[in-house]
C-alpha cells in the first residue's frame, strides 16, 4: 500500500506538470486545465479532490524565435483557480471533472487609458481514463488513456458593450475534443523514482459565436519525479507544446500558432497520508512562433492542493 | 489721395517681393466673393486705384480686433477687364470686403490698414448681409456642400455610442499596445534609408515642409503624432493608417482640443482602426473620420491632404522630401509585414459588415468618395500607367480624379470653383508633382494646387476621399457605384 500510495503521489505530481490542455487565452496557453487533473491510479471508489490556482505571465514579445525588447511596459497576465475530482469507477477505469474561473488583465504602461481586465467562469472539462498497467511491486510500469471534451460553459463574451478579444476570455466559447495518455517507469522497486510521459491532443474544430476557432493543440512532456522520503517530493522535466493557427470563418488568424518548449519545475509535500501541496513553475526553454509577432509566456507559477477520500 | 495712389505700388513692390508674377488677365470672370481656407483668407479680387489684384491673408491668431497679414499678391490686370461688381476694394487705408462667406452665411467685413511694412490690416466693422441665408453661400451655383465626415448624418447616440457597439471589436492588443509615435526622426539621408522603390509611403505637404511615412513603419505603429510649423507656429498633426483597411488620413486634432494628440485605442470597427485622443478619450473611427463615443462623440476632426503613393513616385514628385526613419524608439522587424498574406488575399481577420460583396477583389485599393448618399470608388489598378484623369459626377458634385496605376497613386478633387467655374481637365505627362491643367491654362499639381497659370495660388477643392482596401470600403459603405 505504501508504494501504491508514493506511486500515485508521484504521478499525482507528474500531472500536475507536464500535461495543459488550453482554455481561452492567446497561443501561449493562459490556463492549465488538464494539468490541474490528477493522473494518478484510482482504485474503484476512491475520490480525489484538487485545487490549482495559477498566475501567468504573458509580456514576453516573440518574433519567430527571437525574444523582442518591447518598449511599452507592456503587462498581460492571467489568474486561474481550476477545481477537480476524479473518481474511481470500476478496476482500471476512472473519471474526472474540472471547473475553472479566469481572470484575465492587460495594460500598456505607456498608455493613456488604463489596465482592463475580463473575469468570469471558464471553460470545464470531462475525461474518462483506462489504466491497464500500474506500477506495482510486480510491474513497473503504468500506462493510462483518456478521452475527454472540453465544455464551453464558462463566460466567452467579457467586456461589456464592446466584447474583449478572444485571448482575454475566460472560456473558449466552444467544444473541444480530448485525447490523453501517459506513461511511467518506475526505476526502483519501490517507485520513488520514476520517468513520467505525457501527451495529449485537442482537436478544436468548432468557432464560437464570433467565427472565431482557436487551433489544435497538442502537448508532449517528460521528467523525472522522486520522492524523498515519505513526505517530500521533486520533479523536473520538459514540455513540448504546438498549436495551429487560430481560424475565423476558416481563414488563418496571423500570429497564431507555434511551438513552445518550457522547463517544468515542482516540488510537493504531503502535510497527512491524505492531504497534498504542491509548487511548480514553467518558465520558457525556447519557442518558435508563427508570424511576424506574439505575445508569449515570460513565467507561470502555480499552487496545488489535492485531497483524497 | 497720396495713400491711394501708393496701394497699387505697393502691391506691385509686395508681388516683387513675394517673387510673384505679375499676370496679364484674359477678362475671364473671377469670383470676388471672399472666403476662408482654414487660416488663411483669399480675396480674389481687390481693386486698388486702378489696377486688380488676387491677395491672400493671414489670420493672425488671438488677435483682438482681428488682424491680418498680407501672404501674397497677385496683379491681375486693368479693372476694366474684369467683372468687378461687389469687387472687394481698397481705398484710402480702408480695405472693404462687402462678401465674405464664412461656414456658408454672409459678411461684410471692413479692415483699417495699421502697418505698412508688412502690411497689416485690423478689423473694425463687420455685419452680416441681410441676404445672407445660412448653408446658402452667397453666390452659391449649384454646388454640392462636402460631407465632413463620412459618418452617417443624423446618428442617434444609443449608450454613449453613435454606431452599434456590438460591431466593435478588440484588435487584442491593449490600448497602445500598438505603440503610437510621437514626434518620430526624418532623414535627408534618403539612399541609405532602407526603403524600397515600390514600397508604398503616405505622402504629407504642409507649407513647404514635405515628408514620407513608409508603410512598412505604419503598420507597426498606424498612429504618428508629428509637429509641423505653420505661420512659425507649431502645429501639432496626426497621421494614421491602418494596416488592416489600408487607409490613411491626416488629422489635426477637432475643434476646442487642446492636446490634438491620439492613441490606438486596440479597438476596430469593421476592421478598421479606432483611435482614442488623448485629451478626452473619445473613440475615433478613423474611416467614418468622426468620434463615435466619449465626450467627443460626433465631433469631426479637421484634416490634411495626404498622398498615398510609391516611395520613387514620391521622390519624384517632391525630391526635397525627407523621409520616417526606422530610429522610432521601438523594436519593431520593420521589414516584415506584420499580417502574413493578408494585404493580397480573399481573407477577413475580423468580422465586417457586407463582406460578401465580391465585386472586386476585397484587398484591391480603391480610391473613394461620398457625396451626401451617393458614394463611389475608383479602383487605383484601374487608372492608366501613365498619368489619367476621370471627370465625373458623384452626389451633383463635378470632380476630377488623377491617378496613375504604374505610379500607383490616386487623388480626387471637386472640380467647380468656388466662383462656380467647372473646369475640364487633361492630363500631364511626366511633370510630377504636377498631374493635369486645366481649359483655362492653369496646371494642378497632386495636392490640388495651381502652381502655374491663371490660377497660380488657388487650390481646388479636396473632396472628402481616401484610398482603402474594398472589402472595407463597401462595409462602411453598401452600394458603393464602382467607376
Amino acid at each position: 500500500m505504501a508504494i501504491r500510495y508514493l506511486a500515485s503521489s508521484l504521478l499525482l505530481l507528474s500531472s500536475l506538470l507536464f500535461s495543459q490542455v488550453q482554455a481561452a487565452t492567446c497561443s501561449c496557453a493562459g490556463v492549465p486545465l488538464l494539468s490541474a487533473i490528477d493522473s494518478s491510479s484510482t482504485e474503484p471508489g476512491d475520490f480525489f479532490f484538487n485545487y490549482t490556482t495559477e498566475f501567468h505571465e504573458m509580456s514576453d514579445l516573440v518574433e519567430g524565435t527571437k525574444d523582442i525588447r518591447d518598449e511599452s511596459n507592456r503587462e498581460r497576465s492571467s489568474i486561474s483557480q481550476v477545481v477537480s475530482s476524479t473518481y474511481g469507477l470500476a478496476d482500471r477505469w476512472s473519471v474526472s471533472g474540472l471547473l475553472s474561473y479566469v481572470e484575465h488583465s492587460r495594460s500598456v504602461g505607456t498608455s493613456f487609458l488604463g489596465e482592463q481586465g475580463t473575469s468570469g467562469l471558464g471553460d470545464a472539462v470531462v475525461l474518462l481514463r483506462y489504466t491497464p498497467l500500474y506500477i506495482t511491486p510486480f510491474s513497473r510500469h503504468e500506462v493510462s488513456l483518456g478521452v475527454g471534451v472540453r465544455l464551453p460553459v464558462g463566460k466567452d463574451d467579457a467586456g461589456g458593450l464592446i466584447v474583449q478579444s478572444e485571448d482575454m476570455q475566460p472560456s473558449v466559447g466552444a467544444q473541444g475534443e480530448i485525447l490523453w495518455s501517459s506513461y511511467s517507469y518506475a526505476f526502483n522497486q519501490a517507485a520513488t523514482l520514476q520517468l513520467n510521459l505525457s501527451t495529449n491532443y485537442t482537436f478544436n474544430n468548432e468557432e464560437n459565436d464570433r467565427n472565431y476557432s482557436f487551433g489544435d493543440e497538442f502537448n508532449f512532456a517528460v521528467g523525472i519525479s522522486q520522492s524523498i522520503g515519505t513526505r517530500f517530493g521533486y520533479s523536473a522535466g520538459l514540455r513540448y507544446r504546438t498549436t495551429d493557427a487560430d481560424e475565423r470563418n476558416s481563414f488563418e488568424i496571423p500570429n497564431s500558432g507555434g511551438e513552445w518548449l518550457d522547463f517544468v519545475p515542482a516540488i510537493q509535500y504531503g502535510v497527512t497520508d491524505d492531504l497534498t501541496i504542491s509548487l511548480s513553475g514553467r518558465v520558457p526553454v525556447a519557442r518558435d512562433l508563427e508570424g511576424a509577432l506574439q505575445f508569449s509566456t515570460s513565467y507561470s507559477y502555480a499552487f496545488s492542493m489535492t485531497y483524497a477520500l | 489721395m497720396l495713400m491711394k495712389n501708393r496701394i497699387p505700388s505697393m502691391l506691385c513692390f509686395l508681388c516683387a517681393q513675394l517673387g510673384l508674377i505679375t499676370l496679364s488677365y484674359s477678362g475671364i470672370a473671377q469670383g470676388q466673393s471672399a472666403h476662408l481656407e482654414g487660416n488663411t483668407l483669399i480675396l480674389p479680387v481687390v481693386t486698388a486705384a486702378d489696377k486688380a489684384f488676387r491677395i491672400e491673408f493671414s489670420l493672425e491668431a488671438n488677435t483682438t480686433p482681428l488682424r491680418i497679414s498680407l501672404i501674397s499678391a497677385v496683379e491681375l490686370g486693368s479693372p476694366d477687364s474684369i467683372d468687378i461688381s461687389n469687387a472687394n476694394s481698397f481705398s484710402g487705408s480702408t480695405l472693404s470686403l462687402p462678401d465674405i462667406s464664412v461656414e456658408g452665411a454672409s459678411f461684410r467685413a471692413d479692415f483699417t490698414l495699421i502697418n505698412q511694412d508688412p502690411l497689416i490690416f485690423q478689423l473694425v466693422d463687420a455685419a452680416e448681409n441681410s441676404n445672407s441665408a445660412p448653408g446658402n453661400p452667397p453666390n452659391a451655383c449649384a454646388r454640392p456642400e462636402q460631407d465632413l465626415s463620412h459618418g452617417p448624418d443624423n446618428p442617434a447616440v444609443i449608450s454613449g455610442f453613435s454606431v452599434d457597439p456590438s460591431k466593435i471589436q478588440d484588435g487584442g492588443p491593449a490600448p497602445d499596445g500598438i505603440p503610437p509615435l510621437t514626434n518620430p526622426q526624418f532623414t535627408q539621408n534618403l539612399e541609405l534609408a532602407g526603403i524600397f522603390p515600390d514600397s508604398l509611403v503616405v505622402g504629407v505637404k504642409v507649407g513647404d515642409d514635405v515628408r514620407a511615412y513608409p508603410h512598412q513603419i505604419l503598420d507597426w505603429h498606424e498612429v504618428v503624432n508629428d509637429t509641423f510649423t505653420v505661420d512659425d507656429q507649431q502645429q501639432q498633426m496626426t497621421l494614421s493608417y491602418c494596416p488592416l483597411t489600408g487607409s490613411a488620413m491626416m488629422w489635426k486634432g477637432f475643434a476646442q482640443s487642446t492636446n490634438k494628440t491620439f492613441g490606438t485605442s486596440g479597438l476596430l470597427f469593421n476592421s478598421n482602426l479606432v483611435m482614442y485622443d488623448r485629451e478626452t478619450n473619445s473613440l475615433w473611427s478613423q474611416m467614418l473620420e468622426q468620434s463615435i463615443r466619449g465626450s467627443a462623440v460626433l465631433d469631426i476632426p479637421e484634416k490634411v491632404q495626404v498622398v498615398e503613393t510609391t516611395w520613387q513616385t514620391w521622390q519624384a514628385m517632391y525630391p526635397e522630401t525627407i523621409l520616417m526613419t526606422e530610429n522610432t524608439g521601438f523594436s519593431r522587424p520593420y521589414g516584415t509585414y506584420p499580417y502574413g498574406s493578408f494585404r493580397t488575399d480573399q481573407s477577413l481577420i475580423f468580422n465586417v459588415d457586407n463582406s460578401n460583396d465580391l465585386r472586386l477583389h476585397r484587398k484591391a485599393r480603391v480610391l473613394g468618395i461620398n457625396v451626401g448618399d451617393s458614394s463611389k470608388v475608383y479602383p487605383v489598378a484601374d487608372f492608366g500607367d501613365s498619368v489619367s484623369l476621370i471627370q465625373d459626377q458623384v452626389g451633383g458634385m463635378d470632380v476630377v480624379a488623377a491617378g496613375s496605376s504604374t505610379q500607383n497613386f490616386a487623388v480626387l478633387f471637386n472640380r467647380q470653383l468656388e466662383d462656380c467655374t467647372t473646369l475640364d481637365f487633361t492630363p500631364v505627362q511626366n511633370q510630377l508633382p504636377i498631374v493635369m491643367t486645366d481649359n483655362e491654362g492653369t496646371q494642378w499639381d497632386v495636392f490640388g494646387h495651381a502652381v502655374s497659370g491663371p490660377r497660380t495660388g488657388t487650390k481646388l477643392e479636396k473632396t472628402n476621399s481616401y484610398i482603402a482596401y474594398w472589402f472595407a470600403w463597401t462595409a462602411f459603405f453598401p452600394g458603393t457605384e464602382i467607376n
